[in-house]
Parts: C-alpha cells; structure tokens; sequence
C-alpha cells in the first residue's frame, strides 16, 4: 500500500507541474491592471501550493519506506478483487459510451444485468425483474412525471426510445 | 392583530393545509430523488397554482421548497447520494452513521434539525425581515471573501493527523472549480480546447461520483461481503430525545443563524449556508477530529443551516423582490401568475397575504416532520436490498441526477471520473469532503477575492479593517493557528510516550 500511496503523491506532484505549465497559455490571454489578479493568479496559486504539499507528502512517504523497508505488495498482481475492478470500471465506460447511441431504455437494463452478474448476484428473477423495472419507472417518473429528458441515442434506438418518451 | 387572525384563518382552512401537505410531501420526495429538486418541482406547480387562491399556491410553493431542501438528506444518509445539493455536507457524518447501522438515528437527526432550523428562520423572516434585508445588502466582496475562507478553513479540522493530505484535497477541489470560462475575463482555464469543459465542473457530478461512484468501485473490487449485516437490519426513523437534542442546541442555534443570515445573501444559498454550518460546528467541536465517522453534530449542523437558509431566501424575496436562491427566483414566477409583485410594496397592498405565507410556512416546516418520517420510512426499506442488486440501481441514479442537470453527457463523464478519484482518495487514506468543500466554495472564493482586490485597489487590508469580514477572517486564521498548534501538541506528547 505505501507504494500505491507514494505513486499517486508523485502523480498528483507531477500532473500539479504539468497544468501550472499549462496557466501560461491563458496567463497572457488577459491582463487586468498591471497584470494583477489575471486568469492565471488563483489556479497559480492553487498548483503551487499543491506541488509544495504533495513534494512533501512524497518525501515523508519515501522516509517512512526508507525505514520501515516494506515496500507492500506488487502493484502488478492482479487478484480477483483487482479483476472485479478493472471489470466494473470497464462496464460504466461502455455504458456510458453507449447511452447517446443506444439511448437509455435500450443499454440501461443491459447494464444493471452486467453489473449485479458481476457484483456476484445470482438469483435470475431479481437480476431481470430489477433491470427492467427500474428502467421503467425512472423512464415513467423522469420523462412522463417531471418532463426531464433521457438520451433517445440515435438511428433505429431514437426510433425505439420515441416509442416510450 | 386582525391582519394576523385571518392570515391564520386562511392557513389553516383545510384546503390550504391540503396544499401545504401535498407541497412538503411533494418537495421532500423530489428533494430525495437524485436528479430531482425543488426548484423542478416549484417551476411545474406554478401553472396549477393559476387556477388555485394566491394564499393557497404560494403557500403550496413555499411548502414544496421547505420539503425539497430537506429531502436531498435522506438518499445522503441512507445511500451517500445526495439528493439535492445542500444535503451533500449532511452525507459526511450522515452516511457513515448509517454504515454504522444507525441509519434511523441519522435520518431523525436530519428531521429534527431540518424543522428547528426552518421554523427558526421563519420567525426570523417574521420578526425582522427588513432591517435583515437590508443588512445582506451590504454585504460586498470581502465579506464574501472571509465567509468562504472561514468555511475553507474547516480542511485543517477534518485532516486530523494528515492534514496535508486533506489541503492537497481541498486545493484539488479549488483546482476543479476553476475549470471553464473565468468569470471575470471569459478566458477559458483547463478546457484544452473542448467545448465540454467551457461551462466548468458543476459541483453536483463530482459530488455524486466522489462519494456515490467511488463507494461502488470499492465494493466492487470487495466482492464479499456485499450484503452486510447493517444492510439487512431493519431501519426505522428515530427521532432524538430532548435530552439529546439539548445537548446539541448550540450545534443547530449557531446553524441555524448561519443558515437564514446566508439564506439572505443574494446568490450564496443553501449549500454555502450547509457547508459553513458543517465548518463551524467542526470549529466549535471538542472532538472536531471525531467529525466524518458519523456524529450527530455532523448532521445537524448542516441540515439546520440548510432549511434555515429556506426561511433567509425568503426575506429579500418578500421584502425586495430580489430572490436568496434559485428557488425562490423560480416563486417570483408564482407571484406574478396572480398579478403580484413581490418587493415593500407587497406588505403594504397584500399584508394579508404576506401573513399567511409566513404563517405557512411554520406548518410545513411541522408537517415537515410527519412527511419526513413517512419518506424517509420507504426509503430505508431500500436498504435492506442486497448491494448487488443496489449498486447498480445507485449508479443509474446516480447517472441520471447528474445527467439532468443540464442534460449534458459531460456531467456523466466527470461523475465517472470524480469516482475513480473518490475511489483512490479512499485507497490512500485523502478525505473526500476536503475536496468536495474546496469544488463549491471555489468560485465564490476566488471571485470575491479577484472583485474585492479590485475593488480596493489591490491592497488586503481593507479586507481586515472592515468589521465583518475583519472579524471573520481574524476568526478563521486564528482557528487554523489553533488546529495547527493541537496536532503539534499532539504529535509531541504520542513522541515522548514513545521515548518513555
């Protein structure tokens, strides 16, 4: 876990560096009085507090493994907890990747099938009856009730969705 | 004294007290429902309130935004998805009370205060709502400037130990809010030239990912485990004892004058009011570093400076015309349906109908109280549901409130995106909440700054001689010293035990 935790100081330290490299372009962009005060003055003053910070979570972390020497686990291992992970992260991209396309009434139970399957659970009767009655009553209670619009996606699913909302 | 009376004939006539009932009962659902809000549910009863008496339909619409306001903290506490915007610093103690399996203490916590803190600000609204109003408006920069600081200083108290980690998520936070067009020159910051990224990080996502998202990333990667014994507990809604209740009474007094003198200032709101409230019951804490593991104090600071900020919107509204919150900006609509105009003008003409709107307003701030219990009651039934069949219900929802806020595929992104580093933040022991605070209060923060700067000349010290914001930021900087100075102290007695 140290190791975990000293790589994401760095990658905050660095990706801190990398966007206060960034305010340049928009520190010239508009100056007001004499420079004052800019576009670029408070993300500056936000990033360069953040670097100083995270340089010294980064250091505190290094000495902690320095004398402690444990470095913890691999990051590379990959368990079944890692697995589920990767999985569930890979499943909210599709679907969210897929929800201007297909529309929401067509991925919506696809995705809640996917994801209980994946969360382990196993009775097929709450898997299915959930998935499409919850995309039914947000589609009645959003679309219908509260007139607040829902992705139709595009081509046949438009067609598909504007037979609902 | 007659005016008074037959206010309370007309509010207390049962169709008005239908109306008031249906409005809480109506705003508290929508309040509870990610994606919902009140203000939604004010802007579609307008229309319906055309046909209705002014008195019962302004009534309903007051009712509707004292439910809402609540609302929001039940689906906080209960799933850590908060309904509304406001209930977001109430989820900080709240969820984790409900992880503890004191889910039913939390929620009667949140109604208690919630009623306490709107019927104070209603007699608040009664009492001095002009002389109030005219206060909040002189309110300039630098007070706005020193209300921000003092809530950010409220970081420093919720680190604990590492307290660096906590600024360095407060200031990622800062960071998130500045990206968009700037405000003051509409230069864009961190678009990297897409459109997406023009109207900023809309504060909402990112909480409803951090907290909600991140939480199922982590329960996912868990595997095990995903029906816990607390979630299969029975949850009922129990309300606090007087004796507790007194022993929070300067928690939710202090939130609750925070609360409507916020709900008074022109476009700061509710959610500023809750999360100054959460900052000073931390400050005046005796165990602020108690704070986030699920502690009374926690809910009720910022439920009660939320529905008090109801009651504070309303004074500038009725006494000037000039709308606290999105909300009431929203009622102005309801007014002028009925030919109305509200501002000083109203009090003279309509003094019958002032009344009976602040009449109105104690009932649905009590009805409140029975519309809470029965809402939050189904509601906790959810809980009850194994994980795996809940999780993905609370990320459609989730999904969903953060789609409907501008209907926009880019708050689903960054959602998605604030969960993957809610996620880590946990993994690396970063609080969450820092973060959250510094993506609300950064806009006000650093437009207060930039404005006041300018408006003095570049100089920072008349931001220290005014007396208000003087006060403030003297208040805020002296309780870092004092936070900085207990970890110090701290740190030293656990290194001499230790040589011991």
């Amino acid at each position: 876990m140290l190791k975990g935790e000293l790589i994401f100081s760095l990658l905050i330290f660095v990706g801190s560096l990398l966007l206060y490299w960034v305010t340049g372009s928009f520190a010239t962009a508009s100056v007001l009085q004499g420079g004052q005060m800019g576009p670029a003055f408070w993300p500056r003053f936000i990033l360069g507090s953040i670097i100083l910070l995270s340089g010294i979570v980064s250091v505190g972390m290094i000495h902690k493994i320095v004398k402690e020497k444990a470095w913890g686990e691999s990051l590379l291992t990959m368990d079944r907890g890692k697995v589920r992970f990767f999985a569930a992260i890979g499943l909210c991209v599709a679907y969210l990747a897929l929800l201007p396309v297909l529309g929401f009434i067509a991925v919506t139970p696809l995705f809640m099938i996917a994801f209980m399957l994946l969360l382990g659970e196993k009775s097929k009767g709450w898997i299915i009856g959930v998935s499409i009655a919850m995309t039914g009553i947000i589609v009645v209670l959003f679309t219908k009730a509260m007139y607040v619009p829902l992705p139709r996606g595009v081509w046949l699913f438009r067609e598909f969705s504007l037979l609902f909302y | 004294m007659d005016i008074w009376l037959s206010a309370l004939q007309t509010v207390f006539s049962p169709t008005t007290l239908f109306f008031i009932a249906f409005g809480v009962l109506l705003g508290t659902i929508l309040g509870a429902i990610p994606g919902l809000n009140s203000t939604m549910g004010t802007a579609l009863l307008i229309p319906f309130t055309f046909a209705m008496e002014p008195a019962n339909g302004l009534a309903m619409l007051a009712a509707v935004y004292c439910g809402g306001t609540f609302g929001g903290s039940i689906s906080a506490i209960l799933f850590n998805v908060p309904g509304a915007p406001e209930a977001a610093a109430t989820g900080f103690d709240g969820y984790p009370m409900a992880q503890k399996g004191q889910a039913g203490e939390a929620l009667g916590y949140a109604i208690m205060s919630s009623v306490l803190g709107g019927l104070f600000s209603v007699l608040v609204l009664n009492l001095v709502a002009p002389q109030l109003a005219e206060v909040g408006l002189t309110f300039s920069q630098p007070e706005y400037f020193a209300l921000a600081v003092a809530a950010l200083t409220l970081i420093a108290s919720l680190g604990g130990a590492g307290m660096a980690k906590a600024f360095i998520a407060g200031l990622i936070g800062l960071l998130l809010a500045t990206v968009g067009i700037d405000e003051l020159t509409a230069d864009p910051r961190f678009t990297f030239g897409t459109k997406a990224l023009m109207g900023g990080i809309n504060f909402i996502p990112a909480i409803i990912g951090a907290f909600a998202v991140g939480e199922i990333l982590a329960k996912a990667e868990e595997g095990s485990g995903l029906s816990g014994e607390h979630l299969t507990m029975k949850v009922s809604t129990k309300l606090p004892r007087l004796k507790e209740l007194l022993r929070l009474k300067w928690t939710m007094l202090r939130s609750a004058v925070i609360g409507t003198a916020i709900g008074i200032l022109p476009g700061v709101g509710a959610t500023t009011a809750a999360f100054i409230g959460y900052s000073e019951a931390v400050r005046w804490s005796k165990h602020p570093e108690k704070f986030g593991t699920g502690v009374p104090e926690g809910i009720c600071g910022p439920e009660t400076a939320n529905n008090a900020a109801t009651g504070g919107a309303m004074v500038p509204l009725l006494t000037l015309g000039i709308p606290g919150s999105a909300t009431t900006a929203v009622m102005i609509g309801g007014f002028l349906v009925h030919g109305l105009q509200p501002g000083p003008m109203l009090f003279m003409n309509q003094p019958k109908l002032m009344y009976s709107i602040f009449i109105a307003m104690y009932v649905a701030n009590i009805f409140m109280l029975f519309a809470g219990l029965g809402v939050a009651k189904v509601f906790a039934n959810f809980r009850k549901v194994r994980y795996s069949i809940l999780g993905p219900v609370i990320f459609i929802f989730a999904a969903i409130g953060s789609f409907g806020i501008r209907n926009d595929m880019t708050d689903l992104w960054i959602m998605f995106v604030c969960g993957i580093v809610g996620y880590f933040f946990k993994k690396f022991k970063y609080p969450i909440a820092p973060m959250i605070i510094g993506l609300v209060l950064g806009p006000l923060t650093e437009v207060s700054l930039r404005k006041g700067m300018f408006m003095t000349d570049y100089e920072l010290y008349p931001f220290l001689m005014r007396p208000i914001s003087g006060t403030i930021l003297v208040i805020a900087v002296g309780s870092v010293l004092w936070n900085l100075y207990t970890v110090f102290i701290k740190k030293k007695k656990a290194s001499l035990e230790e040589i011991e």
